[in-house]
């Protein structure tokens, strides 16, 4: 039953999907529960020019793109500071540019062989060595980045003000955080997709705070959930033909409403 | 300890604070009072370094470490959040996993404040006197030189708001604390040997309560 994991390609597929589990469902908490989920869904916006433009004009398009994101995953920041700019507004206003970039961008390099399509819906089976490494890379990143901070990050997204009063750089986490969540969604929509690889980042917080009490039990339910579900994912999406991303979005929604249902049951 | 020299804070055309000058030194305790929309809170963010005054200078004795309870909380409501978790982001130095010996001093403070079974309670489901309780002790934990409070009474039941203010002056009287609070009702706070301010835009009145007692008398308002 299970012969197909002897594929390089299926071995790949794993490991890639277990690192952007691990990294998507460690930054979840931090951005999902401080009113910042959309971050993700604007950078993936941007990653789509990021990635197209690193198609033409590098042999290694992830090289480039992953810069290009991450300075707009600055300048959202940055934009969402000024005090007639509204975070919300400051992702829109950077990703739909983007986005328009993107499409320009196609259309002049046609004879590069760009599909859209694979930039879409991603395709976690054709993942290359050098993909693959950035994945272990930025899990890495991630993963010492929270291992750190975790107490300034985990005050900072409590109440913000009062992490300023107990002298933590707010602002230079609040930087790094969406520095690091711009890596990760470049990889990620090389493999899940630009139009699926936020739900990475917003499921697993949504899903564990539905019934954990504090802040430690929400970031490590998350981990193990994303970590299945990714791991199911794969292994569904594969025989069946159908796209892994999708499949992980589905099983997300599922898992959602199931423990929707039971924790109505409970509290009745 | 603390000193504010010609301060005035506007935002925008709107002066909220007007050339503010006093000083607080070690072991006092101000009780700070005033209308709503006088500038109290502001007169603490500064303190505290949430604002910048417009214009003027605030020092502090350098080492001095401080508590604090703000006023409105800006945490958020639906972040899954243990009183512990709470009240250990108020330790000075804080480690991944809390020693057996912080929690510990937790379960003291919990114990003091009559909130003792609450350590793994997540906050959500906390009645508002029981949330400014645990915001209180994350105020007190680290034992800190200067204590700054805007309005803590608020939340508090009647018969526990004077066995709070009991315990704040038992902690000037033990640890040599400087206490700074901000209320709009006097009724059972501690006033014997305690300097008051009212402020309004600017400061009104400064001097001690038997003083401010009869600043009172006068008709120059009433609390």
């Amino acid at each position: 039953m299970f012969d197909f994991l002897q594929y390089d390609f299926i071995q790949h597929a794993i490991f890639i999907g277990i690192a952007l589990a691990l990294s998507a469902s460690l930054l979840s908490p931090f951005l999902v529960l401080n009113q910042q989920a959309m971050i993700a869904d604007g950078l993936a916006h941007v990653s789509f020019a990021g990635i197209i433009l690193g198609v033409l004009l590098s042999s290694e398009p992830l090289l480039l793109a992953i810069p290009f994101v991450m300075a707009a995953s600055l300048l959202i920041k940055y934009l969402s500071t000024k005090k007639t700019i509204n975070g919300d507004a400051a992702i829109g206003l950077v990703s739909a540019v983007s986005f328009a970039i993107g499409l320009i961008l196609v259309k002049k390099g046609q004879g590069f062989n760009i599909s859209i399509e694979s930039i879409l819906v991603g395709n976690i089976f054709t993942a290359t060595n050098t993909e693959m490494i950035l994945s272990i890379v930025i899990t890495l990143l991630i993963g010492g980045f929270i291992l750190f901070n975790y107490r300034s990050l985990l005050l900072m997204t409590y109440d913000e003000n009062y992490a300023k009063f107990s002298k933590i750089k707010t602002s230079m986490l609040g930087y790094m955080l969406s520095g690091l969540t711009a890596f990760f969604i470049v990889i990620g929509v090389r493999t899940i997709g630009t139009l699926l690889i936020s739900a990475l980042v917003i499921f697993p917080s949504i899903i564990s705070s539905q019934w954990t009490k504090s802040f430690r039990d929400t970031l490590i339910f998350g981990m193990i959930s994303s970590f299945v579900v990714v791991i199911a994912g794969i292994f569904i999406a594969h025989p069946l033909e159908i796209p892994v991303g999708s499949t992980i979005v589905l099983l997300y929604a599922i898992l959602l409403s199931v423990l929707l249902v039971v924790r109505t049951i409970l509290r009745r | 300890m603390v000193n504010y020299k010609d301060v005035s804070v506007s935002f925008g055309k709107f002066n909220v604070l007007n050339n503010i000058n006093f000083d607080v030194s070690k072991g006092d305790f101000l009780h700070i009072i005033g209308p709503n929309g006088s500038g109290k809170t502001t007169l603490v963010k500064l303190l505290v370094g949430l604002l910048k005054p417009t214009s003027g200078e605030i020092s502090i004795d350098s080492e001095t470490h401080m508590g604090y309870l703000p006023q409105k909380l800006n945490s958020k409501q639906n972040l899954p959040m243990t009183v512990l978790e709470v009240i250990y982001s108020g330790f000075k130095k804080q480690k991944l996993i809390p020693t057996k010996d912080e929690i510990k001093l937790i379960k003291s403070w919990l114990t003091k404040m009559e909130i003792p079974k609450l350590l793994n309670s997540s906050m959500l489901f906390l009645s508002g006197g029981q949330q400014q309780r645990v915001f209180i002790i994350r105020a007190l934990i680290s034992n800190p030189d200067l204590l700054i409070l805007d309005e803590p009474a608020s939340a508090l039941d009647p018969s526990f708001r004077e066995k709070f203010y009991h315990m704040l002056y038992q902690l000037r009287q033990d640890e040599n604390m400087t206490i700074i609070h901000i209320t709009h009702d006097l009724t059972d706070a501690v006033k014997k040997n305690c300097l008051t301010m009212y402020v309004d835009q600017t400061i009104k009145f400064f001097g001690t309560y038997r003083d401010f007692h009869e600043f009172e008398h006068q008709g120059h308002h009433h609390v």
